[in-house]
């Protein structure tokens, strides 16, 4: 997310910048060549401020936790603290969420580095002083007072989101995006991988914000789902799908854009345009069938008269 | 030509009506009709009305709003709270139709009726949006030859954004107030607390002690990192606490240094050619500085 | 002398109703609170240093603890600035909690003096501020005695107090209506 969302941080500064700008200017490859400088004048900040959710956990943004930015503030953190040990470092967090394997100890390392945590403390604003430096006006939970610090620079660790075009790329293959804008998973625990279309599988932060462990974990959940799909050389179909009767058919076209899995093509048969559905792609919900106007639409397992058949007996007197 | 409805509140005719007949020149000079909301009453001030209810509060803020309907205007206050508090009325009115509908059947009962479309400005916006800074360059008659000015913009005129007709592009960092000072040949810096609460209000009359606390820990700042020659107040209860709570400081001996204060609308009055005695009656902090550095270029 | 407790604080008997009761009286977001903190930073009454400020305010509302808000005279210290409106990410409108905690309070009679002096101004002279010496005042600025309000217009007012005695005013204030 762009600094320019959240006037109330001042973000025409430009000592105050976003996470990931932050991450370029520690890397060996970035702009300074890894040396920790000020964007405005090129000097080593003394004080440095970093704001945790800043667009997440934010109605007005992203509901969303974010997930990563609690580790890498704390990883920011110890890379200036191990390399700067005189700058000083303050954290300003809702919570410090540092679920799973060695991140509590991780956290607690960089706090004996000399990290500052403050806790309950969304910062509520950000000011420029006549100096150029940068008021930052916090809570502190853990204190039960409100907190002021002047800084040379601001880091705002702001959200992870769905990258522009997703629906589009989503409509390609009929893979549907939720409430927050990632593409869904056809189940949360039982089928994290799947999407709506068959054969298409998703990994990573297109599916929601998620570290690099993750992302490689469910990356190796997809591969391995696809393979299973193309390994055996032949796919099953499931039973009960749509079918034209391609002689009946009258060409309309009513039900190629009524499929929410376009797996109905308009194919050339005997010298003319008629309906095709691809028996992959069909997931048997037999819209089409009941649309046909023609009624050339066979949908196995429940045909007209398999229906006509169910309604008679349960009119039976 | 404009016309629009002075609404006085309280503390503007009571307690500073230096700032009502500065009110009442601006808009003269500028063209606007005033027309007299004759009957209104308290915004009402948000320890009163508000504090039993949403219906008892817009009920109380849809009197005055009724008036206003009935003669055909909206309305320009100088006061803070009386901006916040009737444009808040308006928006509950909006977002909880069944608090309108038992409005309009008490204002019923009292003769009265509002379709909820009245309007509500402050000096700042009204002047920014309803005349414009080039017709207020032309009709001055003085310019502020470099006046120094701490701008004070007043927490209702900036926040809660939504419910207000205008506003601010960034409400975190105001600068239409400064611009109307610019504008008339003042100077106004941005400062780092400049939207900071000035500490009038509930807070002042509940635990005055505290309240000045607040305040002289703004003054500080402002004389620190501005040094003004006035401070230029958007709200008037601000004003007072510019004015009458800095006197009250400088009796304590908490601070050593004196910023008069003005209301825009003083000061826009002023520029315009009021008569500065009528105009600043009720100022405590001597103005006499200002005022040579307004007239005397001219 | 003031009586010296114990610092805790007993949530065996919060009442789970004061909840529902301040959502009731405009509070209507108030569980959705994740006491961020926000409000707080640049809150008047934290910053001045009151014992109870917006967040924990919010925090003790949903706790329960309904006889300690009601006592503590905070609430109505609160500027009604509206800054935590502005800033609430979650957008519980925190200022509306403040005059939920106060319509819940003043139910019980409990708020400050100048609390009842301003709405017996209010309703007698249809201005809740209302100083002597204002005819003065007003002379200065070379304006008329009293100003063209609800003061100067008789009829006007006594509609405006019959307003009033159509609110909860009717059952709550201290004071006669007439």
């Amino acid at each position: 997310m762009s600094k320019h969302h959240f006037k109330e941080y001042s973000p025409h500064h430009p000592d105050v910048i976003t996470s990931m700008e932050f991450e370029r200017i520690l890397s060996a490859t970035g702009p300074t060549g890894g040396e920790l400088k000020r964007p405005s004048d090129g000097t080593k900040p003394k004080t440095i401020a970093m704001i945790s959710c800043v667009g997440s956990r934010d109605e007005r943004y992203h509901p969303y936790c974010s997930k990563v930015c609690c580790m890498y503030m704390l990883k920011h953190a110890r890379i200036i603290k191990e390399k700067y040990p005189d700058i000083k470092v303050f954290l300003f967090f809702i919570d410090v969420r540092t679920a799973g394997k060695d991140f509590e100890e991780f956290y607690v390392y960089t706090r004996e580095l000399g990290a500052k945590i403050i806790k309950g403390g969304r910062v509520s604003a950000v000011d420029v002083k006549p100096n150029g430096k940068l008021r930052v006006r916090g809570f502190d939970s853990d204190l039960c007072s409100p907190v002021e610090l002047e800084a040379d620079m601001v880091v705002l660790a702001t959200a992870i989101e769905p990258p522009d075009g997703i629906e589009e790329l989503g409509s390609m293959f009929t893979a549907t995006c939720g409430r927050e804008g990632f593409l869904r998973e056809v189940h949360t625990k039982l089928y994290p991988v799947e999407t709506q279309a068959r054969g298409v599988f998703i990994a990573g932060c297109v599916q929601g914000p998620k570290d690099i462990p993750e992302s490689i974990a469910q990356a190796r959940a997809a591969a391995a789902a696809t393979a299973a799909l193309v390994i055996p050389g032949k796919i099953k179909f499931e039973a009960i799908i749509s079918e034209v009767d391609r002689d009946k058919c009258s060409s309309c076209g009513v039900c190629v854009p009524l499929c929410p899995y376009t797996a109905i093509k308009i194919v050339e048969y005997k010298g003319k345009e008629k309906a095709y559905i691809e028996p992959a792609l069909c997931a048997g919900c037999g819209v089409c069938a009941s649309a046909c106007p023609s009624r050339a639409i066979t949908f196995h397992g429940f045909t007209t008269e398999q229906i006509m058949a169910q309604i008679e007996a349960l009119t039976e007197p | 030509m404009k016309r629009i409805g002075l609404f006085l509140g309280c503390n503007i005719p009571f307690n500073r009506p230096d700032v009502e007949y500065s009110l009442r020149f601006l808009l003269n000079a500028l063209d606007v009709e005033i027309v007299e909301m004759e009957g209104a009453a308290c915004c009402p001030a948000y320890g009163t009305m508000p504090s039993l209810g949403i219906f008892e509060w817009a009920v109380a803020s849809a009197w005055n709003l009724s008036i206003a309907e009935e003669k055909g205007v909206d309305m320009i206050t100088g006061c803070g709270s009386c901006y916040g508090v009737q444009n808040e009325a308006n928006y509950y009115m909006k977002k909880h139709p069944e608090i309108k509908k038992k409005v309009d059947e008490v204002l019923a009962k009292v003769g009265r009726k509002y379709s909820g479309n009245v309007k509500v400005w402050n000096v700042t916006n009204f002047l920014y949006e309803q005349i414009g800074l080039d017709k207020l360059k032309e009709k001055a008659k003085y310019n502020l030859n470099g006046l120094k000015c701490a701008i004070q913009t007043g927490c209702h005129n900036l926040w809660p954004s939504r419910a207000f007709p205008a506003n601010e592009d960034n409400v975190f960092i105001p600068k239409r107030m400064r611009e109307i000072c610019e504008a008339l040949g003042g100077v106004a810096p941005y400062y780092s607390t400049i939207t900071d609460c000035c500490g009038m209000g509930a807070l002042r009359s509940n635990a005055p002690d505290k309240s000045l606390a607040l305040f002289k820990k703004k003054l500080d700042s402002i004389k620190a990192e501005v040094d003004p020659d006035v401070n230029v107040i958007g709200c008037s209860s601000c004003l007072m606490q510019f004015d009458a709570g800095q006197s009250l400081l400088i009796e304590q001996k908490k601070i050593n240094y004196k910023i008069p204060a003005l209301h825009i609308a003083q000061l826009v009055a002023i520029a315009l050619g009021a008569e500065v005695e009528k105009a600043t009656a009720l100022a405590i902090i001597p103005l006499n500085g200002v005022i040579q550095k307004i007239k005397g270029g001219n | 002398m003031e009586e010296v407790r114990v610092n805790v604080i007993d949530l065996t008997n919060s009442d789970e109703n004061f909840v529902k009761e301040l959502e009731e009286l405009g509070a209507d977001e108030l569980r959705e609170c994740i006491q961020c903190g926000k409000c707080a930073a640049t809150c008047p009454m934290a910053l001045s240093g009151l014992e109870y400020y917006i967040k924990r305010i919010i925090h003790a509302a949903n706790l329960g603890l309904r006889d300690i808000l009601l006592e503590d005279s905070s609430v109505w210290a609160c500027q009604s600035c509206n800054r935590c409106v502005e800033v609430c990410p979650m957008d519980i409108k925190p200022y509306e909690v403040i005059q939920a905690v106060r319509r819940a309070a003043i139910r019980v009679e409990s708020c400050p003096a100048n609390t009842y002096e301003g709405l017996r101004n209010l309703y007698r002279f249809g201005h809740a501020v209302f100083p002597k010496g204002f005819e003065e005042r007003r002379k200065k600025a070379g304006l008329p005695e009293k100003p063209p309000t609800a003061l100067s217009f008789e009829e006007m007012r006594k509609k405006y107090q019959e307003l009033l005695r159509n609110t909860i005013l009717e059952e709550i204030a201290p004071f006669p209506l007439t």
